[in-house]
């Protein structure tokens, strides 16, 4: 019962953070402080500023607010397509080889070096939202697979149920098998897997950014803001560059917890 | 009297077993990852290679698709520079991009692909068969030691605790997993790039490739550092469950030791639940070499697809979708084809079925 009070609070507090974030940045994400670059914290600039002196604290606010939405963007069209392939597979057993083989095709591309193709493609200047839509579509299609299998694997559980076989006995459709026993059962396998896609997504992208493959700069992201410690010398002399760090690994390791919990 | 029959809970010491009854609609547990994952059923190479065909086929169709329809080609950079007329732009363009009709050009790739000519890379002046050969080895050599790393490391860890349980040590045991879960959670929250950076910042700088050491150590640890949560929760999980089942109970009765109960009981067991996984990871490493590779500076070929990608070198970033596709389907059929040898289970069911294969043939 802790544990269910500790998850829930966890998740008020992220969406509360995702909700509030840009209300709370003390300034806004791209007013650049030319005469305050790579400041230290102080009372202005609450964590610091960046090398182009924007302030770290607005910036952090911000990130949280962009890297979750578009982790929650990445993640539901990967659940959604594992869950109907997954649920589908296992109600409409007839549905099983083209699950398998789509699943098996998707797994097999290579969806990284299609993005990268794909980052080539697009022109230089090219705008947050063509580069989102990128990363949307593509890790739907890398992620879907896997979690697909597992939900199938538990779907057809439960269609070996006797309650199930009762009601398939009784005349029921298939629509209503899954509407009535396969979804309700597998609804908490599904929440957990979203938790689960959302952190891979989130950390996709931070790991994306830091090779520029990510959303193009004024936006903060938490690997737009880590970026700059691919530099040596500001990465050993600027401490407070390491802020993402601060909401970026809680809110990982909590989604990753919560898809544990349930597994 | 039939050993198999025999009721499980007077005589087998330490946890109760659970009960086997079948469960009720409300408490219904929801499977582990490990189990819930299917088994492969029969030998089918035509259903396998039919896959693969459709997986190459894909993967040439998106190849080709985007060499010919992203806007801007390797002269697009040139057009900015105002010293150069824009005739001759066109000229070169003439003399090096092909101009025959859509259809005419996917099957001169597919042809010209299918004899291992994957075209010419204008931004490294070379075939670019001849590029991924040469990068290929060192890419091939990260992602082998990181993967063994993981591999090794994943399976001590997750062998430890479950020894000290054979051995009756509890409560150690529940200590060190506890701290082990913990651990390994707390990998899973660091993405592969902050852990290149830390990697970065950390590590004496001699030790970086790009500071002229060749040696793949430091890379191959931050890959096996990603791959280690993975490797370890599924294989703890796994022996968990397989240590909970009769036969090792009854192995444990009969007087075996730990080493024989959890080597050659256990693990062989719970092969085709860790092969599926490798095979998985492989897949993945191929991925994260495109993010770990250009950030330590690794010359393999994630960084020549960073490489390329900058400079819009559309034939090196297909040569790359195939050849790395290819490296999937491989490690998957490896995995399927080691699978069903593997464990005993499964080794009995195939024996079986090319006995009766044999007798239907006979008869």
């Amino acid at each position: 019962m802790t544990r269910r009070r500790w998850m829930v609070g966890g998740f008020a507090v992220w969406l509360s953070l995702v909700v509030l974030g840009p209300w709370l940045a003390p300034t806004s994400y791209r007013i650049q402080d030319r005469d305050a670059t790579l400041e230290a914290p102080t009372p202005g600039h609450r964590l610091g500023t960046d090398e182009f002196g924007r302030d770290e604290a607005s910036r952090l606010l911000w990130a949280s607010t962009l890297s979750s939405l578009l982790g929650l963007a990445m993640a539901t069209p990967a659940l959604g397509i594992a869950v109907g392939v997954g649920l589908g597979m296992a109600v409409w057993p007839a549905t099983m080889d083209w699950g398998r083989a789509a699943g098996e095709v998707c797994r097999g591309l290579p969806w990284i070096f299609v993005l990268v193709a794909v980052r080539a493609a697009l022109p230089l200047n090219a705008g947050a939202g063509s580069v989102a839509a990128a990363l949307v579509i593509l890790f739907a299609a890398a992620a879907w697979p896997v979690a697909a299998w597992t939900l199938y694997g538990a779907a057809r559980q439960v269609m070996q149920q006797d309650y199930v076989q009762a009601a398939r006995g009784l005349g029921a459709s298939r629509w209503h098998l899954l509407r009535r026993h396969v979804w309700p059962n597998l609804r908490g396998l599904a929440a957990t897997y979203f938790a689960l896609l959302v952190a891979a997504a989130i950390g996709a992208e931070v790991s994306l950014e830091l090779v520029g493959l990510g959303l193009p700069q004024p936006w903060p992201t938490f690997g737009n803001m880590l970026d700059s410690l691919r530099d040596y010398s500001l990465a050993t002399h600027c401490w407070w560059l390491y802020s993402p760090l601060l909401i970026l690994v809680p809110l990982l390791l909590g989604l990753s917890l919560a898809g544990m919990e349930r597994n | 009297m039939d050993v198999n029959n025999l009721p499980l809970r007077g005589r087998c010491q330490g946890k109760p077993q659970k009960d086997r009854q079948p469960l009720r609609y409300a408490e219904q547990r929801t499977p582990m990852i490990s189990e819930a994952q299917p088994r492969p059923p029969r030998h089918r190479p035509h259903r396998r290679a039919g896959i693969a065909v459709l997986t190459v086929a894909a993967t040439m169709v998106l190849c080709f698709a985007l060499g010919q329809f992203t806007p801007g080609d390797a002269f697009s950079a040139l057009e900015l520079d105002p010293a150069i007329p824009p005739a001759a732009l066109a000229h070169l363009r003439q003399l090096y991009l092909p101009q025959h009709s859509l259809g005419e050009r996917l099957g001169a790739w597919v042809v010209q692909a299918a004899h291992g000519d994957l075209g010419y890379s204008l931004q490294f002046h070379r075939p670019v068969a001849a590029l991924v050969r040469e990068r290929a080895p060192a890419s091939l050599e990260l992602m082998v030691l990181g993967l063994g790393l993981a591999w090794v490391a994943g399976l001590l860890l997750a062998l430890i605790p479950a020894w000290m349980g054979e051995n009756a040590r509890r409560r150690a045991q529940r200590g060190l997993e506890v701290t082990l879960h913990a651990g390994a959670a707390l990998l899973t929250a660091l993405p592969l790039g902050v852990l290149a950076v830390g990697a970065l910042v950390l590590a004496p700088p001699e030790w970086l490739p790009m500071a002229g050491s060749g040696s793949p150590w430091l890379p191959a640890a931050v890959l096996a550092l990603a791959f280690l949560p993975t490797v370890y929760f599924q294989t703890a999980h796994a022996l968990a469950a397989v240590l909970d089942r009769p036969f090792i109970w009854q192995g444990r009765a009969a007087g075996f030791g730990p080493a024989r109960v959890l080597l050659v009981h256990a693990l062989p067991n719970i092969s085709d639940i860790l092969v599926p996984v490798a095979a998985l990871t492989v897949s993945q490493a191929m991925v994260e070499l495109v993010i770990l590779e250009p950030l330590l500076g690794w010359p393999g070929l994630g960084q020549l697809s960073i490489q390329a990608a900058q400079n819009k070198d559309m034939p090196v970033l297909s040569a790359l979708v195939l050849f790395s596709s290819l490296v999937v389907i491989a490690s998957n059929w490896i995995s399927e084809a080691v699978q069903t040898r593997l464990n005993p289970v499964l080794r009995d069911a195939r024996w079986r079925e090319s006995a009766k294969r044999r007798a239907a043939v006979e008869a």
